[in-house]
């Protein structure tokens, strides 16, 4: 089996806090924003990474693109460590991966043209003047914008926002990535434009496109992913081929977001099956279980330890001690809505 | 459901407002009728720019300067947008009241939650410190979030939370008409559904009309029983919610049903081509036409009316019929 | 106003004395003769060079320091930042006559001198407008989004920063030019100005010399301290309505007292 496109392995990233010292230097408390995450990406393959706000997958997505440095831990990409590389040798990597961001109402500069947006990556890597034109085309061609001649001159605030996103895209795989990490890429769109952005993401994986899709909407991750990672407070508690997880979800988390989903049928109510609780501080967060204080069937010995990643079916893990020994009550698993 | 028979609480009427933005007019509402009664729960559901926000702004009273509004806002059957701001005023919060988009990011951060719960019921109650403390914790009872913290800053309180203390802000003098304008858009799908369930329990307990806007059709469905659709500025159609799912009868309704991701059915979920119209110049015909896979020449010429057809309104020339699965 | 830029249409030469003393405004002296016998028209229009030329450059200086350091301190953040704060911090706090009056009297009353000294004084401000600018532009996606791609912090800084950020020193610089004509004014009249060029803040100070407040000579006094404050107010009104503009912050557009309109029913609604 070849090497993964891209590994985390073990991945922390902890943010100082505290207001800065007489010459910018920072207190000593600090949040822990990511933990410990492992995570492999094969090429061809879409893997979401599911979870809340504020549960640190956006941190992970900057810190495989290099805007932001790991604690500790690495990012491995076609066999190379990036952790610690120079601005020099990342270089080339930064055109390898591309990230597309949540929000395109702000990611294209109001001052550029469509088209000198989208050619602006291909300044930076120094690509020959001569092709820009027909890589230009041809990147906005491929994202649904046709004719081009309609766009290129045209400003961001003349497009819609999900206009605005294709250019986005469209300026990233001018780029030929390998790995396109999308930041919830639909969730500032209209409902009815978001599945025909997804299927635009899900169609460049023709092109040999590897996609890690961040967001929160379990249900239209779904649509497009092959593997699902689940994080809560900084960690990965489940991981495995999307059906598996959907259909044998072994985490009580993950059980709870699929029971939260709001069933279109009213006569079907949504009643989440999580316990009223918070979310730890992540200044200071607690010896065991973080998701313990809103967990359905927490117990106290979930308090103990953080619970490691354990194989619960092929492929599949999850990190509850309590899904390794299959304690978990046996209710039917939550299906998600479908009508 | 109330029997028609009673006369409404709170009733819209040929609600229109237009925006003038210099080199002329937006026409964000064209139109817009609907009736409440005590305890009704009615879900206004649309993507940007459709006018749901301008509804119930217009409700309130709180448009900006360049706004014109025309129409009928009835609240117990007296008009009480004929008067302007004035006519409105007393209204405000102690008989329609509302938690706005980002509530939860708009408190002070230098005054505590129970003081800025308790403005209001000492603005329009006159109450004393004592009663209005006591009001507080009441509220905050009611809305799932422990009295003690009342002496806490916001930003000691997750998203959920500070939703809940803005619905608890919005409940303080115990209005009869409550306006939800997108109350779980930023929060975590587990925080959503506990805030749906409070807000059926709100309004199952105290008896309150509520108004639940929003561009998450599964979420609205959730909390109400009659959902309205809007598009460009109108109600597109109107009716029970259970009916509304299953058997749309607006092109618009079965496109955005059909927009709604679902895992599993990949290949079924379809976006809509196009985008909304421009409203700066007059709607000619249907403002769905463009992107309406059953459109036809009439449809570019003429407005369709309002239809009414026992429970439903929908405002299409050929709605499809009632009962056929889509 | 902006003619006045163009001084060299003075009708008089500047040195030529026509009499011993103050004479009143006649047709061939309009603005009438100062203490000195100089031609009080010519004088204020020569002066008009002097004092917008010295604003204008001072303005300049105090914008080429300030919006560097501002640019530099916001894009880089970090250390960098906190030790340029510091010495901006300081330049801030320093009272701004004494300092000038130090100057003059340690390098000297030359023209030149005092732009630097304006420009020195007045560059903290700028920094610090420009700095929080710059920090708040750099936070907006397509900027991250450009840095991901693996674009140099000068590319970014040139391409996005500065254009986004240039439109508010613009706007600011045309409020420092107002302070720098006011400050040249108040060192002239102090007596520490260039004594070889004649400015307005020179005629005001010559005139209560001379004494033409006692000799009831208005037309020396008057003059010069309007120019003064004209172009100040008009430097003033325009850059602050620059500022209005470009800084979203400070729009308070919002506040108005005055609702909504309603449109009066016309004819009965029939709904079923």
């Amino acid at each position: 089996m070849n090497a993964p496109l891209l590994q985390l392995s073990e991945l922390t990233v902890r943010y100082p806090l505290g207001g800065a010292g007489f010459f910018g230097r920072s207190g000593h408390r600090v949040t822990h924003a990511v933990e410990g995450v492992s995570l492999t990406v094969e090429a061809g393959q879409i893997v979401a990474l599911v979870g809340e706000s504020g549960c640190g997958k956006s941190t992970v997505a900057r810190t495989i693109v290099g805007l932001q440095h790991a604690t500790s831990g690495r990012v491995i990409f076609d066999g190379t460590d990036l952790t610690g590389l120079r601005a020099r040798a990342l270089r080339p990597y930064r055109r390898a991966i591309q990230l597309v961001h949540q929000d395109p109402y702000d990611a294209l500069d109001p001052r550029m043209t469509v088209r000198a947006i989208v050619e602006e990556g291909l300044r930076i890597h120094h690509v020959p003047r001569a092709d820009h034109d027909a890589i230009v085309r041809g990147a906005l061609e491929r994202v649904g914008l046709t004719p081009a001649d309609l766009v290129l001159d045209r400003f961001p605030h003349q497009l819609s926002g999900g206009q605005r996103q294709r250019v986005a895209i469209a300026a990233a795989i001018a780029l030929t990535p390998r790995l396109l990490v999308a930041d919830e890429p639909v969730s500032m769109l209209d409902v009815s434009v978001r599945a025909s952005v997804l299927g635009l993401i899900e169609d460049l994986r023709r092109d040999g496109l590897a996609v890690l899709l961040i967001t929160h909407d379990l249900a239209g991750a779904v649509m497009l992913a092959d593997r699902l990672a689940v994080m809560y407070f900084g960690r990965i508690v489940e991981e495995g081929p999307v059906g598996e997880v959907m259909d044998f979800p072994a985490h009580p988390y993950t059980r709870a977001l699929l029971s939260a989903i709001p069933s279109p049928d009213p006569a079907v109510r949504t009643v989440p099956d999580v316990v009223a609780g918070e979310l730890p501080d992540a200044v200071h967060p607690p010896p065991g279980c973080a998701f313990a204080s809103r967990c359905p069937v927490a117990e106290p010995r979930c308090g103990g330890h953080v619970p490691p990643l354990i194989e619960v079916g092929s492929g599949h893990r999850a990190a509850c001690i309590l899904a390794a020994r299959g304690l978990i009550p046996n209710a039917p698993a939550p299906r998600p809505p479908s009508f | 459901m109330t029997t028609p028979a009673a006369a409404p609480l709170l009733e819209v009427r040929d609600l229109g407002v237009d925006f003038d933005i210099g080199h002329g007019q937006l026409h964000a509402v064209r139109g817009v009728s609907f009736a409440l009664h005590a305890r009704d729960r009615l879900g206004i559901v649309g993507e940007s720019g459709c006018g749901k926000s301008t509804v119930v702004l217009a409700m309130m009273g709180l448009l900006p300067p360049n706004a014109e509004v025309s129409g009928q806002v009835l609240l117990n059957g007296v008009d009480i947008l004929a008067g302007g701001d004035s006519s409105m005023r007393p209204h405000r919060w102690r008989d329609i009241s509302m938690v706005f988009q980002g509530a939860m990011n708009a408190f002070n951060p230098v005054r505590t939650i129970g003081d800025q719960i308790a403005e209001p019921i000492r603005m329009h109650r006159k109450a004393s410190r004592r009663n209005a403390d006591n009001r507080v914790a009441e509220l905050l009872e009611m809305v799932g979030i422990p009295a003690a913290r009342a002496a806490r800053y916001p930003h000691e309180f997750s998203g959920g939370m500070r939703q809940r203390a803005a619905l608890a802000m919005a409940l303080a003098c115990g209005p009869k008409v409550l306006l939800a304008d997108e109350p779980t858009t930023a929060l975590d799908v587990i925080v959503q559904a506990e805030i749906l369930q409070l807000l059926r329990r709100v309004s199952d307990d105290l008896g309150v009309a509520l108004v639940f806007i929003s561009h998450d059709l599964p979420a609205v469905a959730q909390v109400t029983e009659r959902v309205a659709v809007m598009y460009a500025g109108r109600v597109v159609e109107e009716a029970p919610v259970a009916r509304l799912v299953t058997a749309p009868r607006h092109p618009y309704t079965a496109a955005l049903l059909a927009a709604i991701p679902r895992p599993g059915a990949a290949a079924t979920v379809r976006s809509i081509p196009g985008e909304p119209p421009r409203l700066d110049t007059p709607v000619v015909g249907c403002a769905f036409a463009p992107r309406c896979p059953s459109a036809a020449e009439l449809c570019r010429i003429t407005e369709p009316a309002n239809t009414f057809d026992g429970d439903t309104v929908v405002a299409c020339h050929f709605a499809m019929p009632a009962g056929l699965p889509r | 106003m902006v003619a006045l830029l163009a001084p060299v249409i003075a009708p008089t030469p500047v040195n030529t004395g026509f009499s011993n003393g103050f004479a009143a405004p006649t047709a061939a002296h309009p603005l009438g003769l100062d203490g000195g016998g100089f031609d009080v028209l010519t004088r204020l229009v020569h002066g008009a060079q002097t004092s917008l030329l010295v604003g204008t450059i001072a303005a300049l200086v105090g914008m080429l320091i300030g919006g560097t350091v501002g640019f530099v301190a916001g894009y880089f953040g970090g250390r960098t930042d906190g030790v340029l704060m510091r010495i901006t911090d300081y330049f801030l706090v320093i009272p701004d006559i004494p300092l000038m009056i130090v100057a003059a009297a340690v390098f000297g009353q030359s023209l030149t001198n005092i732009m630097i000294v304006i420009g020195l004084v007045y560059w903290a401000s700028t920094a610090r407008l420009i700095r929080a600018q710059v920090m708040s532009v750099r936070q907006r996606t397509f900027v991250t989004r450009v840095e991901a791609m693996g674009a140099s912090p000068l590319f970014v800084l040139t391409r996005h920063v500065v254009p986004q950020v240039t439109p508010l020193l613009v706007a600011n610089t045309v409020l420092m030019v107002a302070n720098a004509i006011f400050a040249e004014t108040y060192i002239s009249f102090l007596g520490l100005g260039d004594p070889s060029v004649v400015s307005w803040g020179r005629m005001i100070q010559d005139a209560l010399d001379q004494g033409a407040v006692v000799a009831g000579a208005w037309w020396v006094v008057l003059p010069p301290g309007l120019a003064v404050t004209l172009v100040v107010l008009a430097a003033t009104i325009a850059g602050q309505g620059m500022e209005d503009t470009l800084n979203p912050r400070l729009k308070v557009g919002h506040l108005a007292a005055r609702r909504f309109r309603v449109r009066p029913l016309h004819g009965a609604l029939d709904r079923p």
